[in-house]
């Protein structure tokens, strides 16, 4: 054997992979060592024999593959068999074997060469990742939280199930598309620029920190989101992963804390006040009094001193007002017929409206008994009609009093009003309305859009102090020029009631 | 011609109340707190208090119990101004524990003078 012939030999005898040569009949003509091992057949046994006597297992498809290399002369590539193990019975190994024709000097394909390389690790850490990355996807799309990962540009490269329910966008949609269309403008422009600055610097005001933000639903709406963005550098590049919560309802529940305690501590404060208050005044009444009477002859002096008396009992009034803000007074509740209270409040107001405002009551009696104070539930009726007719003014208007069931189920107005039967209160007119930022603030004590003098601001505090203490809810809808709607929702205690079907009254 | 005391931590409360008893010829007494009323009732109880409810230290609720145990026991008028609580929850509870008779501030004038006036009768 020359040199060249030993190396050769030599190299294939020691090749990591298996590598064997096969005649025209499929027989073997040599096999290195380490195709032997996998065998599990010496590799001087192999020599003359066919594969069928060889490895039984595996012999029909891989003949059948080596006469299509013997007829054609065509290299088969990276074709892959799991079997059993020749020789290791009961094991499954995994093999890519790779199949090209062996040629005479003529051109004639005289046998056919293998290689086979044992890739049953390599299978076996695909299938761990494979499994991994199920898993993962399982968590990804089972968490609370949505969870979107960009790519170093902004790209979006994955979207789970929680980000499409919160944006509304599905994750076909938006895959391969600049994440800021989830952000309203002015972030959507900045973004890039924002992106583009950390990867530069490593300073960032969000990655690494987290952060309230707003964002975009695919219906254009805009909501609060707490957002935190983790960074993996990986070698395809620098990829981040946001983890984002909508945050609507915690901002809804903060707000409402934040108005309840403004309300208590107001509440306090006004409670001193009127204390003060009528300290103050009964010297201004009594001393005014007995001097008028001291001075009954000077008219004039009555007069003024009458102005005096006049000043004092508005403040008197005043005070109560504040006092019934500060502090209700003992709620009498007891099961009560709504439509009853309300008419009697009617009656009495009524006759206090300007005749130019058609009044329309129309008041369902079996809407069922409300565990009322009926005294403040013809405090709140009063209000809210008296309000009406000053949106109203001068002009010819109608205000509508309605009383009706709730039902959540049904009701397309989205009013955060518990679960349970409920009745529905409804003023209405067709006064002036209000603009939006009037309308958020109206049950804040003190606030008012009347002249000054010609009202307190404390009417609607009451009111909604009333309707918090009967556990109801009071929401308010309104468009400038067209009118405003109150609705009142009170818990129902018992569907049944004496009262007859329906009271419809005008005037 | 009766002898009052008068208690109230608002002076010009106090000043008022003054103004209107001495017109009715009543001998007057003031005190801006329970304490000093206390201490005032001690050998010559008055044959009337007017206290208010709501005062720093010794409140009106107790001015009432003490005037209680003093004898001859003083007729009690009990004011309230109101506050954190309504006046009338205050002065209920002053009537309770043995105020003769209650008003909530500002007075009505004539129901009140007349009410110290029918109170001496009894005295």
């Amino acid at each position: 054997m020359d040199r060249s012939t030993q190396e050769f030999a030599s190299f294939y005898g020691q090749a990591p992979v298996g590598l064997c040569c096969f005649d025209a009949n499929l027989r073997y003509l040599h096999i290195n060592d380490r195709l032997a091992a996998m065998n599990g057949m010496p590799a001087a046994e192999h020599l003359g024999k066919s594969i069928s006597e060889v490895i039984p297992g595996v012999a029909a498809g891989v003949e059948s593959q080596l006469r299509h290399v013997l007829e054609t002369g065509e290299t088969i590539v990276a074709g892959s068999v799991v079997a059993e193990a020749p020789a290791h019975p009961g094991r499954a190994v995994s093999f890519r074997h790779h199949y090209y024709p062996l040629k005479s000097d003529a051109g004639t394909v005289v046998g056919v060469g293998c290689v086979v390389e044992d890739v049953t690790e390599q299978a076996q850490a695909e299938a761990a990742l494979r499994e991994s990355e199920a898993r993962l996807r399982a968590v990804l799309e089972g968490a609370a939280d949505g969870v979107i990962s960009i790519d170093e540009n902004g790209i979006i490269e994955s979207f789970n199930r929680t980000a499409e329910r919160i944006f509304g966008h599905k994750e076909a949609d938006v895959i391969g598309r600049n994440v800021s269309l989830l952000m309203p403008e002015p972030d959507r422009g900045a973004h890039h620029i924002y992106l583009q600055e950390y990867l530069r610097t490593g300073v960032g005001k969000i990655i690494g920190i987290g952060r309230e933000v707003i964002g975009l639903r695919k219906d254009g709406t805009l909501f609060p989101l707490d957002l935190a963005i983790g960074e993996v550098r990986l070698d395809s590049g620098r990829h981040f992963t946001a983890t984002l919560r909508d945050v609507t309802e915690r901002k809804k529940l903060e707000r409402r804390l934040q108005q309840a305690g403004k309300l208590e501590a107001l509440g306090r404060l006004a409670g001193g006040i009127a204390h003060d208050f009528n300290n103050l005044l009964l010297p201004i009444i009594a001393i005014s009094t007995v001097t008028k009477q001291d001075l009954a002859h000077d008219e004039r002096a009555s007069k003024n001193l009458d102005m005096v008396l006049e000043a004092a009992a508005m403040g008197r009034s005043l005070v109560d007002k504040i006092m019934a803000f500060g502090r209700q007074h003992p709620m009498k509740r007891q099961p009560t017929n709504l439509a009853g209270v309300i008419e009697e409040a009617y009656s009495l107001i009524r006759p206090t409206l300007p005749a130019t405002i058609d009044i329309r009551v129309e008041l369902d009696s079996a809407v069922g008994l409300v565990l009322a104070d009926t005294t403040q539930i013809h405090e709140v009726i009063a209000n809210l009609v008296s309000n009406a007719a000053d949106a109203i003014g001068p002009r010819a208007g109608v205000i509508e009093v309605r009383l009706e069931k709730h039902v959540a189920d049904t009701d397309a107005r989205k009013v955060e009003v518990p679960a349970g039967p409920h009745a529905c209160v409804t003023i209405k007119d067709t006064g002036c309305g209000m603009q939006h930022a009037v309308l958020d603030q109206i049950f804040e004590p003190f606030f008012t859009t009347k002249p000054v003098g010609a009202g307190a601001g404390l009417g609607l505090a009451v009111v909604h102090g009333i309707v918090s203490e009967h556990s109801g809810t009071i929401a308010v809808t309104s468009e400038p020029g067209c009118g405003t709607t109150f609705r009142i929702y009170l818990p129902v205690i018992r569907q049944d009631t004496p009262c007859e079907a329906r009271t419809t009254v005008s005037g | 011609m009766a002898r009052i005391l008068i208690i109230d931590d608002h002076r010009l409360v106090r000043d008022t109340l003054v103004l209107l008893l001495k017109r009715e010829s009543h001998e007057i007494q003031e005190a801006a707190n329970g304490r000093e009323a206390l201490r005032l009732c001690e050998d010559n109880p008055p044959e009337l208090v007017i206290t208010d409810i709501l005062m720093p230290g010794v409140d009106g609720f107790e001015v009432i119990r003490r005037m209680r145990q003093l004898s001859p026991r003083p007729k009690i008028i009990a004011l309230s101004g109101g506050g954190r609580n309504p006046s009338q929850d205050v002065l209920k509870k002053a009537a309770h524990i043995g105020a003769d008779q209650t008003f909530s501030k500002p007075i009505e004038i004539a129901e009140f003078v007349a009410a110290v006036t029918d109170l001496l009768a009894t005295a």
